[in-house]
């Protein structure tokens, strides 16, 4: 009698347990890469949604810059309240490092409050998006980790920079196949997670290549995460500024202001 | 030094009786006490292994191989898990049937795979990176086990977890926005005594 008391209960907590959560409730592994998200190419999406939505080159534009989020997921929670609250932000970039170790949780801890975002978004893959399955994951969820789009005539360019972490092939030769065809453009901007003066990760030549390549190509703007602090290089080149963005762990987003008179960034606290 | 010798007094009264328990099995030839299979639970779709008890039931120590397929985790995942359990109450019941409503359990889980990095190489700098390899995790949950008296298999036990992970209860802590139920799993699993 006892015992069957007892495993009435338990199966009636285990029943309320199961309908109570619209999640899974059986998780069999913390690498496992199966995402709710899966085949969204956010990315992909989002970048032709910019496209299509901003194709004015006269009109000045306002972005939003947020990086290095890694855990904190309530604060990134409070820069998109702030960013939903400015009606002037067009779209938003992630520079990276969106999760600690490359867990799926972390990605979808991330996306679910990206989503709460109501302008596009793009997210550029951090060198800590890298570990374990998570580029994988990333490439599922976001799609391409290397793309373009253009906003009202303005060229970006989002790139996977992380060498230590995975391959990244000839960036700059895929830099320069992309500019050469956009020289048109009002203004060139490069973003990647980590800042190409990383010179643990990059030797003194390449950054000279990139910096010749930016100059030669009129790149208004060279855009990174990585540091989690905030440094800029008015004169990267003679031509392009260069800006490595506070992260959100430490309650820091960026307004990113192109105007016909040239870019300005604004930093924002909260 | 206060800390170090409640410290060592702590370790000698624990692991004195470890040690006796311990040159048990040994006279045993470490033949585990049971057989142990789960489903879920953050150490694999399906992971078995073996299992030692001691103090009286009181104390599980296990070791589990566990395999998640590509069907369900989206990839082939193989693992290892130590798993340390303790029951702080036992209902003795007829019929041979003792209940065990809180077990508390801690495990570390190895995750086998060229991805996942236990040392990673001198090109990172010192503590660049935790290893991705390990991670720990910690479960509650309750069992029942009928003893069989005078027959090979002894008894089975039928237990029921909520399992977290350690880094996602961290993240738990840390967040409003991580709700329990995206971090907890419930596993199911059998453990055969001979």
């Amino acid at each position: 009698m006892y015992v069957k008391r007892i495993l009435s209960i338990l199966l009636i907590l285990t029943i309320f347990l199961i309908e109570s959560c619209d999640n899974d409730i059986f998780k069999y592994s913390i690498h496992e890469i199966d995402s709710k998200y899966s085949g969204s190419d956010l990315n992909d999406v989002n970048a032709a949604l910019i496209d299509s939505l901003y194709n004015n080159p006269l009109e000045d534009f306002t972005f939003a810059v947020v990086t290095d989020s890694h855990t904190d997921y309530d604060k990134l929670d409070s820069a998109v309240s702030i960013i939903n609250a400015n009606p002037s932000i067009k779209f938003v970039i992630h520079l990276g490092d969106m999760t600690d170790t490359g867990l799926l949780l972390q990605y979808e801890m991330t996306v679910r409050i990206l989503k709460k975002l109501h302008v596009p978004f793009v997210a550029a893959i951090g060198n800590h998006d890298l570990l374990g399955n998570g580029f994988i994951i990333f490439k599922d969820i976001f799609g391409h980790t290397n793309f373009s789009f253009t906003c009202n005539d303005v060229f970006f360019i989002i790139a996977n920079d992380n060498n230590w972490e995975s391959s990244i092939g000839d960036i700059l030769q895929q830099f320069n196949d992309l500019l050469v065809h956009h020289q048109d453009a009002r203004y060139r901007i490069i973003a990647t997670h980590i800042p190409f003066t990383d010179n643990a990760r990059y030797f003194q030549e390449f950054l000279d290549d990139y910096q010749y390549l930016c100059e030669d190509y009129d790149v208004a703007l060279s855009l990174h995460g990585h540091r989690h602090r905030h440094y800029y290089i008015p004169d990267f080149t003679s031509k392009t500024a260069m800006l490595s963005a506070n992260a959100i762990v430490h309650n820091k987003l960026y307004l990113i202001h192109v105007m016909a008179t040239g870019i300005e960034y604004e930093i924002v606290g909260f | 030094m206060k800390k170090v010798c409640i410290t060592i007094i702590f370790l000698f009264l624990y692991l004195n009786p470890l040690y006796s328990q311990l040159k048990y099995k040994q006279e045993r030839s470490f033949i585990p006490d049971f057989v142990v299979s789960q489903f879920a639970g953050y150490i694999g779709f399906i992971s078995s292994g073996v299992g030692y008890d001691f103090y009286d039931e009181s104390l599980k120590l296990e070791l589990l191989y566990g395999y998640v397929p590509k069907s369900v985790g989206g990839i082939r995942i193989h693992m290892f898990t130590g798993r340390g359990s303790y029951s702080l109450l036992r209902y003795r019941t007829t019929n041979e049937l003792s209940f065990y409503p809180l077990n508390l359990s801690f495990f570390i889980n190895y995750a086998r795979g060229r991805q996942y990095v236990l040392r990673w190489s001198p090109t990172y700098p010192e503590r660049y990176y935790r290893p991705t390899s390990l991670y720990t995790g910690e479960s509650v949950g309750m069992s029942i086990k009928k003893s069989c008296e005078n027959a090979t298999i002894k008894g089975y036990e039928f237990y029921a977890d909520v399992v977290t992970m350690s880094e996602y209860l961290y993240e738990y802590c840390k967040n409003e926005t991580v709700k329990l139920e995206y971090i907890i799993s419930l596993a199911f699993g059998v453990r055969i005594y001979f």
